[in-house]
């Protein structure tokens, strides 16, 4: 090997070792809360607009984006100051990004403590969502755990059942949920719809099961008046 | 004449396969592989419509990157050298060669986007639950489009330097799809004057939002038959336009040998 050809490894071993040290020097001064923090977001019309045809792709960036904002704040990074901001842009790009609204809502509600904030989410994707049985029932959900709102959990399920991609976990917990609110007369009515949609067995089983015990009430009840309380008597 | 334009078809065709341009299409793999298997973790349930939304996004990207590199650099390519006076010297008409140039490179974007679409199917087949055929028409309206703006650097690269024709059909791109916008802008306007002018321009431009379903076949939508027809007669009327157009301003340029 020549001397010249021996001098242009070195001069590219050289500058090589100078690109990765000023770039792992220059990494470990911005630390991850000042740049997560220094990030802009463009209104979500804006990003309409300025995205051309590549909205859905675009969404897809902000997806990532809020994931990972959303992990900096979970290890203590940052705060969620910028949550409303790139949800309203992810659904405005992509208005039917079910996931988008579904996460959106749990984390309005866990993180922030906002029932309200987390149904508007919710809300907003039915708007653009209305045939999709999964945002439905996140609402119903939420008021039967959250709020033990029995009825009108009960409601909400009960739309979700009616969704085009409605699956028997929708009537399952709709009729659950007008047990629940002591609607027994309801929720028979829920069980033997499910029975006779269901093509699972097991769901068969347990719709069976379901009714038997609540027409077991229902008649107790008739029997011995509605104030009847205490073991449920073999009839 | 149909044999002379096919004849300079296939060559213009052959002639972007010796440039290497199907290493896009490698590329292209690639990037529907990254999207799959480092992007999946981070998807959150939404795998099958990332994938998607990057596979039928890439296309277009890939498909823009070949009409502007190549289109623009076709006709001035043959110009600077000298060679389109010896093609121009046999029975070959101007407006023959141009049809030419435009059905090769359309010939290339058909073969990009056959061996993209068929990689992109294979990848959401092994993905369960993303595959739909309503992509197949997604895909179409995609060549649609890239054809559209073919006939776009065809029609500019006979009037400006390939730079120049390059970021002029890159605009056109933009703009294309922020014709509706322009049009909605224009019904603002106070004057019916104003709102005319932006009517005009709105009929000028073309609108290439006609050709992206892109969003509504992501989730779950087919489309409609008459769509697809409307949007192949829009897309072909408006690049014959700009080819006879293209062709009127090729008649009157002077070539030198």
């Amino acid at each position: 090997m020549d001397a010249a050809r021996m001098g242009r490894i070195a001069l590219a071993g050289i500058l090589l070792a100078m690109m990765i040290g000023s770039l792992t020097i220059l990494d470990t001064r911005a630390t991850a809360p000042e740049s997560q923090e220094r990030l802009y977001f463009p209104s979500g019309r804006f990003l309409v607009e300025s995205s051309l045809g590549f909205r859905e792709a675009v969404a897809d960036y902000l997806w990532f984006r809020f994931i990972q904002y959303y992990g900096a704040f979970a290890k203590g990074f940052n705060d969620l100051r910028y949550f409303d901001l790139l949800i309203d842009g992810i659904t405005r790009l992509d208005p039917r990004f079910v996931e988008a609204y579904h996460f959106a809502s749990l984390v309005a509600w866990s993180d922030f403590g906002d029932f309200a904030k987390s149904h508007d989410v919710l809300k907003r994707g039915i708007l653009h969502n209305p045939g999709n049985a999964r945002l439905h029932f996140a609402v119903g959900f939420m008021y039967y755990v959250f709020e033990q709102d029995y009825p009108r959990a009960a409601l909400w399920f009960e739309q979700a059942g009616e969704c085009p991609d409605a699956t028997d976990r929708e009537r399952r917990f709709a009729a659950f949920a007008r047990q629940r609110a002591g609607d027994d007369t309801v929720s028979l009515e829920l069980w033997r719809t499910l029975l006779e949609s269901t093509s699972n067995p097991q769901m068969k089983d347990l719709a069976v099961t379901m009714i038997e015990k609540i027409t077991r009430r229902i008649t107790i009840q008739r029997t011995y008046g509605p104030e009847f309380i205490g073991p449920i008597p073999e009839l | 004449m149909m044999r002379t334009i096919s004849t300079l078809a296939v060559s213009t065709f052959r002639e972007t396969v010796r440039d290497r341009i199907f290493y896009l299409v490698g590329m292209f793999g690639f990037v529907m592989l990254a999207s799959t298997a480092v992007l999946s973790p981070l998807t959150i349930g939404a795998q099958g419509k990332i994938m998607t939304d990057v596979g039928l996004a890439a296309m277009v990207v890939f498909g823009m990157l070949v009409v502007l590199l190549v289109g623009s650099n076709m006709v001035r390519k043959e110009v600077e050298k000298g060679t389109i006076v010896t093609i121009l010297s046999k029975p070959v008409g101007r407006r023959q060669y141009l049809l030419g140039k435009f059905l090769g490179l359309n010939l290339t974007l058909v073969s990009m986007l056959g061996l993209m679409g068929v990689l992109f199917m294979l990848m959401l087949l092994m993905a369960p639950g993303s595959f739909s055929p309503a992509y197949l028409g997604a895909i179409y309206l995609t060549l649609l489009e890239l054809v559209l703006i073919n006939a776009v650097v065809v029609f500019f690269s006979t009037c400006v330097s390939a730079p120049l024709a390059a970021i002029f059909t890159l605009g056109t791109f933009v703009a294309g799809h922020l014709s509706q916008s322009i049009r909605d802008f224009g019904a603002l306007q106070g004057t019916p004057f104003q709102q005319k002018l932006f009517n005009v321009i709105y009929y000028l431009l073309p609108n290439l939002e006609v050709f992206n379903m892109r969003g509504a076949v992501v989730h779950g939508e087919t489309i409609a038959a008459s769509h697809l027809l409307l949007a192949t007669v829009y897309g072909v009327g408006y690049a014959g336009l700009l080819l006879i157009l293209a062709g009127a301003v090729f008649q009157r340029r002077a070539l030198r040998g």
